[in-house]
């Protein structure tokens, strides 16, 4: 019963190492059915419905159900003449990028899916990219900024489409933003080394110049970081009144908490990533509260459906968030994949594929048309979060929307 | 000199959150990697009492305690401890499957959202000696040093720690002169989880926790465990007292993106100088 110390130190070590590898096992169930002609169309999703992800995918599940739960109650897809019903095959690949992968493929070769709906992040989406391009089998995502994803493939992707706002304009809009308060121009940023960290990080700090702005403080730190005390004494003794930061959920609340035990009261707090989680200040004890996060919907945008979709999901989702948003993304592309299999006509991939590319028109999220590099951009807003909802202050355009809440009223 | 008191408190929470797995690593023999969970499980049980009874954090964090402790009892009388009979590396692989079933259990209850503990002092400051000092941190570090003297007098000045010794020096020479293993290995877990759960309620209350954040929490008190020496209750203060310095003042000095690079690297070295831990007699032959 007793194991030698060195021996359990090694065991340990070895243990350790592979609780890094492994990672969640849940994983939810699959259909075995075939999309063989006149039988139900698979759509196969690989989703994060488990993990760090998981508010990403059970909004993006349940934007893909509506989708195809409107078709089927409709009569089913009119695909070359004939109505067929919709299967939507969903397995949680618990926010894992090896199991996405692997569930991408078994959807494909055991499930019969003629094509796939995306996963989120490009942690999980370009994985799955890979496995779409390898199956000659259709995939369109979302909530996937595109430079990153299109980083994914050096040769450009074939089979695997991406709709969502672009990193370039989004790290314009903490900036124009700024323009809108009176402020020092002075930046703090704090950026994780997660890979969206270090991209964005990266153009927030070149673009500063560019926007009139001063970097005075940056500070970046691996992901999972909870002791921020000196980088905050170090932000706040650099006079910044402008705060960006890139971090998780739980590293914003621990880099909140700091900066209000240091009375660091910035007279902007950009919180990108950790602020696009539904019901944020709640989850905060307030501290998030008058934080800025981009977003991808909010209400004043004046996208198609915007109203509905508020009224729809606002109280089930706790607000008119980033998380509604995302329900609004994962119908859109399910839409657009729905409208491709009907005008290609038939559930050949090929076909599919060719019919996404030629997608020209206005849904939920805004207008869509893919360019040769298989991208569709949206335009990323800026929102404050104002209770429970996250409030436009900047639109579509650049200019101001609803005023700015001044200053950060969760630090105060 | 605000750097090095920071760093020493920051290095007392680590002493909360590591002082469980120094317990069952010390007496059982057992790498709890579990350890993480219970943390995480001990954050969240203080939330739900909190919500749900009103009060301070701190003080819902001892029924806390408790309950988790009494849910790790029987874990470790019908589970883990019958493993170890069979395959003494079993344990390990046993606590690894607690660990993925009680994240998974934490994301179905509460989803992947984050949780923070919240209290007029979690984000207070002090000033002291003109030094800024965080008072969640400070209690903390009072709290962890309690926890330490207090489990260190258990196992070592009371009849209890002679069964926990004896029974970990040798289980079945224990078992002969009536000393009852199986319970008293359960008693050792139960003890190491309510410690947790004060762990998690303290890190809560400082930062936050999540379901899934767990895994770095594990890593921050294996380096602090072994750093101290595997099973030295001392040690482990000491351990995490350096290893909140050595973090704070690499973030402050080099940048916090290199102060994991830094912690390890400290952690390799001691291992090659002086592989017991620093508080742990090399052992004999």
């Amino acid at each position: 019963m007793k194991l030698p110390k060195n021996r359990l130190m090694v065991a340990a070590a070895l243990t350790v190492a592979a609780g890094f590898v492994l990672s969640g096992c849940a994983s939810g169930g699959s259909g075995a059915s075939t999309s063989a002609s006149g039988g139900p169309i698979v759509i196969g999703s690989t989703l994060p419905l488990t993990g760090s992800l998981q508010a990403f995918g059970t909004s993006l599940q349940t934007g893909y159900r509506k989708a195809v739960d409107e078709v089927n109650a409709a009569g089913g897809l009119d695909v070359g003449g004939s109505k067929r019903q919709v299967t939507l095959d969903i397995q949680d690949n618990a926010s894992d990028a090896d199991k996405a992968s692997s569930q991408a493929r078994n959807l494909v070769l055991s499930d019969g899916a003629v094509a796939l709906l995306g996963p989120a992040t490009p942690q999980l989406t370009i994985p799955v990219s890979i496995a779409a391009d390898q199956a000659q089998v259709p995939l369109i995502s979302t909530i996937t900024p595109l430079e990153a994803w299109k980083g994914g493939s050096s040769d450009g992707w074939k089979y695997a489409w991406d709709v969502f706002f672009d990193e370039d304009q989004m790290t314009d809009t903490q900036y124009q933003t700024a323009d809108l308060v009176s402020t020092n121009k002075k930046v703090a940023l704090f950026t994780d080394q997660e890979e969206d960290g270090v991209v964005m990080g990266g153009l927030w700090s070149s673009k500063a110049s560019e926007f009139g702005y001063d970097i005075a403080y940056q500070a970046q730190f691996p992901v999972g970081n909870a002791n921020f005390s000196s980088q905050v004494a170090e932000a706040k003794a650099s006079g910044a009144e402008v705060v960006i930061a890139q971090v998780i959920p739980p590293d914003g609340i621990a880099l909140l908490k700091e900066m209000k035990a240091q009375s660091y009261v910035p007279k902007l707090v950009f919180l990108e990533k950790a602020g696009n989680t539904g019901g944020y200040p709640k989850l905060s004890d307030g501290l998030a509260e008058g934080t800025l996060a981009a977003n991808w919907f909010a209400k004043g945008m004046g996208l198609p459906d915007e109203d509905s979709f508020i009224s729809e999901y606002a109280s089930q989702l706790g607000g008119v968030n980033s998380d509604l948003g995302t329900v609004v993304y994962g119908y859109s592309i399910a839409k657009m994949l729905l409208d491709a299999i009907s005008s290609a006509g038939s559930t050949d991939p090929d076909a599919i594929n060719d019919a996404i590319a030629k997608i020209s028109g206005d849904y939920p999220l805004g207008s869509v048309a893919f360019g040769d590099d298989h991208t569709s951009a949206t335009v990323a807003v800026q929102t404050q979060w104002v209770g429970e909802d996250q409030v436009l202050v900047l639109d579509t355009q650049g200019k101001a929307a609803n005023p700015i809440v001044t200053p950060t009223a969760g630090l105060q | 000199m605000e750097v090095i008191v920071n760093g020493l408190l920051t290095g007392g929470l680590y002493a909360a959150t590591a002082l469980g797995l120094s317990v069952v690593f010390g007496t059982l023999r057992m790498v709890n990697l579990a350890h993480g969970e219970l943390l995480m499980v001990g954050a969240y049980l203080t939330s739900v009492l909190v919500v749900a009874l009103g009060g301070d954090p701190l003080l819902l964090a001892i029924p806390a305690a408790l309950i988790l402790g009494l849910l790790a009892y029987p874990l470790q009388r019908f589970v883990l401890t019958p493993v170890m009979v069979r395959n003494a590396d079993a344990p390990v692989t046993a606590t690894f499957g607690v660990s993925i079933a009680l994240q998974s259990i934490l994301l179905l209850v509460f989803t992947s959202n984050p949780r923070s503990l919240n209290a007029p002092y979690a984000t207070a400051q002090l000033e002291v000696l003109g030094v800024g000092v965080r008072v969640s941190l400070l209690i903390a570090t009072a709290i962890a040093l309690a926890m330490v003297f207090g489990v260190h007098l258990l196992l070592t000045r009371t009849r209890f720690g002679s069964r926990v010794r004896a029974a970990a020096n040798d289980a079945d020479a224990a078992g002969l002169v009536g000393i009852d293993v199986k319970h008293t290995f359960a008693m050792v877990l139960g003890l190491a989880a309510a410690v947790a759960a004060m762990g998690g309620a303290l890190l809560a209350l400082s930062y936050s926790a999540s379901p899934s954040g767990g895994m770095t929490w594990l890593v921050t008190a294996f380096t602090v465990v072994v750093i101290g020496g595997l099973g030295s209750v001392r040690g482990t203060l000491v351990g995490a007292l350096l290893v909140g310095l050595v973090q704070t003042l690499a973030s402050r000095f080099i940048g916090a993106q290199y102060s994991d690079v830094v912690v390890f690297g400290l952690l390799i070295a001691i291992l090659l100088i002086r592989p017991e831990g620093l508080f742990t007699k090399a052992r004999r032959a």
